[in-house]
């Protein structure tokens, strides 16, 4: 290696040394993982509920499904950034800054329930009869002492005859209301067989009542535009129906400019609607003024199937998303069961709809209304459902953009699922004890660090100021990988910061098996310079031995391995990788061009005068 | 200082019965005492308090979780930060939300009046699953390491290595059954590193022994014995200070991590990796190398080759010494250099 080449390497990983201290001196920091930040770390188990062998791929499509379901329903718990991954057949959930175990595990290891109900009214935020039920939303209180909602567990059942209309919730709505629900499009369902027909121009007769699950949405979009004008005065637009019971269907119109959709056609779920301002400070709910307020849906009876069951996800044989003419929707199938129950509660509803009811089919998943498709009205070459008859066969529902097509065929076959999910491991970690053993892990590693450089520098003087150059290089190259790999979703662990500090005794050896091999050169009377390049090549070579096996333990610890071993694999590999670099750019250029400039001899004669009798004199180095 | 020279080999007998005793005793502990397997592998409900009053007793803890239900309670006061009172909570599984679960929380709390509680639960599965994921790791590892030292050095290095392993793991298992240390799966993530640990030693000493064998016969290294020797004693300060450089980081987080109140992953870990890499070192100098030495030197052509060497006293080993080795090294050297620089220009 010319010393041209050794300065290249020096600056080369020096620069990178420079990068990732400026970047941590700068405030990047490592995404912690819950044991050191505090939080609810659990692994839950999978237990199919079904006699038949499932292929392997039903059950990846099983866990695919229940981790997007536990998903949705982590985001109503108004988590910061949940990890839901699979490890292997095992689903891995990660709840940073939660603290309360009971409802985390009730709401992540609940089975999926699905079922379908007619829905009787719709019961709007600030009118009559929407305080006579529990709240849907309560306010708690994060770790660092913010308040968000979450879903109330006190709301309202379908049971109860009344369920609450989707809400979301995410970690942000402590900034207002604007979570309050997303303004979702409006939905209808109608026969599979002739919604892909009518699409020209057809959707409009399908669309009317289609705003009525979204009362909200209305309370959304002018809290968003008003947000910067303080005072809680929100605008709902509430449909006379809900006060005079004159009019059928609660229709809103969204107050922004979008045109209040197809109000002219001639059906009976239109009304005029009449707009009123409902002040939410009212609302006489117990909660705040800029809670978030989903709908609710007052329910008729639940229709059940040909086993005598409600009808729900179980009599759901396929739901997918699909292109329904140029609306996206989802086709929907139902099994023997389940089909005569759907055909008689879709006749049932279609009446309804002509009697001026809401006639809309509430989709309820967990307790919530996922989606409430109306009953589509004939129209052109398309039928629509027909009272007394209902839809027969398979089902369509639009709902409009492909995003929520898919939300809803998820959550349709999700119902489905024939997974009962088993805590197999679940450990709440208070945020004092994570700052705690982040801090002792830090200690630990910083006094490690010290021992080893002091150790170093006593027995090995200049060559141990180089090898602690490399454990600073290790540290800042270490601490920059890991604070990168952050941003890909890699979480420092206390078993990680533990892989680490283990690691600097790896970074120190491979100092050490270099510098005993330049004694011992030098010892058989070779030059300082020879010395140092021959006692690189041997050492490197077997510092590469032993660095494989540790790689391949880690290697092999982290695709095998589950829970926090993994955390403690990937430090250790990644250690061991850079302590390679760290040795092949900064040991052997550094100890190189001191030697090129007889910096060494004189030191490395020293000892070896000191450790061995009738050592020859080597030559001092060459300027 | 002076370089030390130690004849191992001519001490084989001891090491071996060294061993042997410490294997014996740690399989004999292994069966009388067995393991303090933690919840992790059995299953079971955990409760870490923190912050409690000075004044609640073991007793204290157990009545309270026994008189709602709870089963199998095990009590462990630890003081936490700033002497701080804590205590850990052992008991069978209670389902994490279930009402037997909070009635427990809820007693704790009362009895202890805790600053804050965490709560851990493993299900009774899930123990054995990680349990055979780790064997499997295990001989995954095993048969990797097996491939790549045959190739990288030879078969029965490669063999001597894993006897090494298999040593030190049966040692470190012994010392955790006499002594009653808890085993949670972050022993386990230690023992696997230890296999790590214990290889990367034993390698960097037979890729010293590999590096002089083709001096075989030269001063210092007569017999293959010899040549162990000598190679044992070059590479001696290298995981001396090797040694003491690994467990000064760890020894670090011992002491740290041992004052941590229910994160026992830190002490859990070094503990065991303490234990391990003080192990390694040893077996990878009194174990590896006589066993290496011992099984290779039985080869008819080292036999042969040792015969010539026979000392007239009869004594065949003799432990070097080191200035006469250094010395005799010399002209060795010169050939070994020049037989680098064809080996160089080869490439």
């Amino acid at each position: 290696m010319t010393r041209n080449s050794m300065w290249t390497s020096l600056t080369t990983i020096l620069v990178v040394v420079v990068v990732a201290v400026v970047a941590l001196g700068l405030g990047a920091r490592p995404r912690l993982g819950l044991d050191l930040q505090g939080g609810i770390s659990a692994v839950y188990t999978p237990v199919f509920d079904t006699d038949e062998d499932l292929t392997e791929a039903q059950i990846n499509e099983a866990l695919d499904q229940t981790i997007e379901v536990i998903r949705n329903r982590v985001d109503s718990l108004g988590v910061a950034e949940p990890e839901i991954s699979r490890l292997g057949t095992d689903i891995n959930v990660q709840l940073p800054g939660v603290a309360d175990a009971d409802r985390a595990n009730d709401i992540i290891g609940r089975t999926a329930q699905l079922t379908f109900w007619p829905v009787e009214e719709l019961l709007v935020p600030g009118l009559p009869g929407y305080t006579d039920t529990p709240p849907c939303v309560m306010q708690d209180e994060a770790l660092d002492g913010t308040t968000f909602y979450v879903l109330n567990p006190e709301r309202p059942q379908p049971e109860d005859g009344v369920v609450c209309g989707d809400v979301q919730l995410d970690a942000d709505t402590t900034a207002g209301a604007t979570g309050s629900e997303t303004p979702s499009p409006g939905t209808s369902i109608a026969p599979s067989d002739g919604a892909t027909d009518g699409a020209t121009g057809s959707s409009a007769p399908a669309e009317p009542a289609s705003p009525s699950p979204a009362a909200s949405p209305a309370v959304t979009e002018t809290t968003t535009e008003s947000a910067a004008i303080p005072g809680p005065d929100v605008q709902v637009v509430a449909a006379q129906e809900t006060t005079t019971s004159e009019a059928p269907s609660p229709s809103v119109a969204p107050t922004d400019a979008t045109p209040a959709p197809s109000d002219a056609t001639p059906a009976p779920t239109d009304v005029p609607t009449d707009v009123q301002t409902i002040n939410p400070e009212d609302i006489d709910d117990g909660l705040p003024a800029e809670a978030p307020r989903p709908l609710k849906y007052r329910l008729g009876p639940a229709p059940t199937d040909g086993d005598g069951d409600v009808l729900s996800g179980d009599d759901i044989q396929d739901a997918n998303a699909a292109a329904l003419g140029q609306e996206l929707g989802v086709s929907l199938d139902f099994d023997a069961d389940g089909e005569a129950a759907f055909q008689a509660i879709t006749a049932q509803l279609a009446c309804e709809r002509d009697q001026g009811q809401p006639g809309q089919l509430a989709i309820v998943l967990d307790g919530v209304v996922e989606s409430a498709p109306n009953m589509s009205l004939p129209s052109g070459g398309d039928r629509g459902v027909i009272c007394d008859e209902g839809i027969s066969g398979g089902a369509s529902i639009t709902t409009g953009d492909q995003a929520s097509a898919e939300d809803l065929a998820l959550v349709l076959r999700a119902g489905a699922l024939p997974i009962t999910l088993e805590p197999a491991t679940f450990e709440t970690v208070s945020p004092t004890l994570g700052a705690s053993s982040l801090r002792n892990g830090l200690i630990a590693g910083l006094v490690g660090l010290l021992l080893v450089g002091l150790y170093l520098l006593y027995f090995y003087r200049v060559l141990g100021a180089i090898a602690i150059g490399a454990l600073l290089v290790f540290g800042a190259l270490v601490m920059g990988a890991i604070t990168a790999m952050g941003r890909f979703g890699f979480a420092l662990s206390l078993a990680g910061v533990a892989g680490i500090i283990v690691s600097v005794g790896i970074t120190a050896d491979s100092s050490i098996i270099y510098f005993e091999r330049i004694r011992d050169e030098v010892a058989v009377g070779k030059t300082t310079r020879l010395a140092v390049s021959r006692g690189f090549d041997a050492a490197f070579r077997t510092n590469l031995s032993g660095n494989t096996v540790t790689l391949v333990a880690a290697l092999i610890l982290y695709f095998l391995a589950v829970g926090p071993v993994r955390g403690f694999a990937f430090t250790l590999g990644l250690s061991t990788l850079l302590d390679l670099v760290i040795m092949w750019a900064f040991t052997r250029s550094v100890v190189g061009l001191l030697a090129f400039r007889g910096k060494l001899g004189s030191s490395i004669r020293r000892r070896q005068a000191a450790t061995t009798t009738g050592a020859t004199e080597p030559r001092g180095g060459m300027a | 200082m002076k370089r030390l020279t130690i004849d191992i080999i001519g001490h084989m007998q001891r090491w071996a019965i060294l061993s042997g005793v410490l294997i014996v005793l740690s399989l004999a502990a292994l069966g009388v005492r067995g393991l303090d397997l933690s919840i992790d592998f059995e299953g079971g409900s955990s409760f870490v308090l923190e912050g409690i009053s000075e004044d609640v007793t073991v007793a204290d803890l157990e009545d309270a979780a026994t008189a709602v239900g709870a089963t199998d309670v095990r009590v462990q006061l630890v003081t936490g930060e700033d002497d701080s009172a804590g205590a850990l909570v052992r008991m069978s599984e209670l389902t994490p939300g279930s009402q037997a679960d909070d009635d427990v929380e809820a007693a704790l709390i009362e009895v202890a009046d805790p600053t804050a509680i965490d709560e851990s639960f493993v299900g009774p599965s899930w123990g054995r699953r990680i349990s055979l994921k780790a064997l499997q790791a295990l001989v995954v590892f095993l048969i990797a390491i097996l491939i790549y030292i045959s190739i990288r050095l030879q078969f029965k290095m490669a063999v001597v290595a894993i006897v090494t392993l298999a040593h030190d793991l049966i040692v470190t298992v012994g010392i955790y059954a006499l002594f009653g240390f808890p085993v949670s799966p972050n022993t386990v993530i230690a023992l696997l590193t230890i296999l790590g640990y214990s290889l990367y030693d034993t390698v960097v000493v037979f890729d010293r022994v590999q590096e002089s064998e083709p001096h075989l016969g030269s001063p210092g290294r007569r017999t293959y014995l010899q040549l162990v020797n000598t190679s044992l004693n070059e590479v001696l300060w290298r995981s001396l200070n090797t040694s003491i450089t690994s467990l000064l980081p760890v020894f670090s987080l011992l002491v740290f991590g041992s004052q941590l109140l229910g994160a026992t992953t830190l002490r859990d870990l070094a503990l065991a990796l303490f234990i391990g890499m003080a192990l390694g070192v040893y077996s990878s100098l009194f174990v590896a190398g006589p066993l290496l030495a011992f099984w290779r030197s039985r080869e008819p052509g080292m036999q042969r080759q040792a015969a010539e060497f026979v000392d007239d006293d009869g004594v065949e080993l003799v432990a070097p010494d080191i200035a006469a080795v250094e010395a005799s090294r010399r002209p060795v050297t010169s050939t070994y250099v020049r037989g680098d620089r064809r080996r160089r220009g080869r490439r």
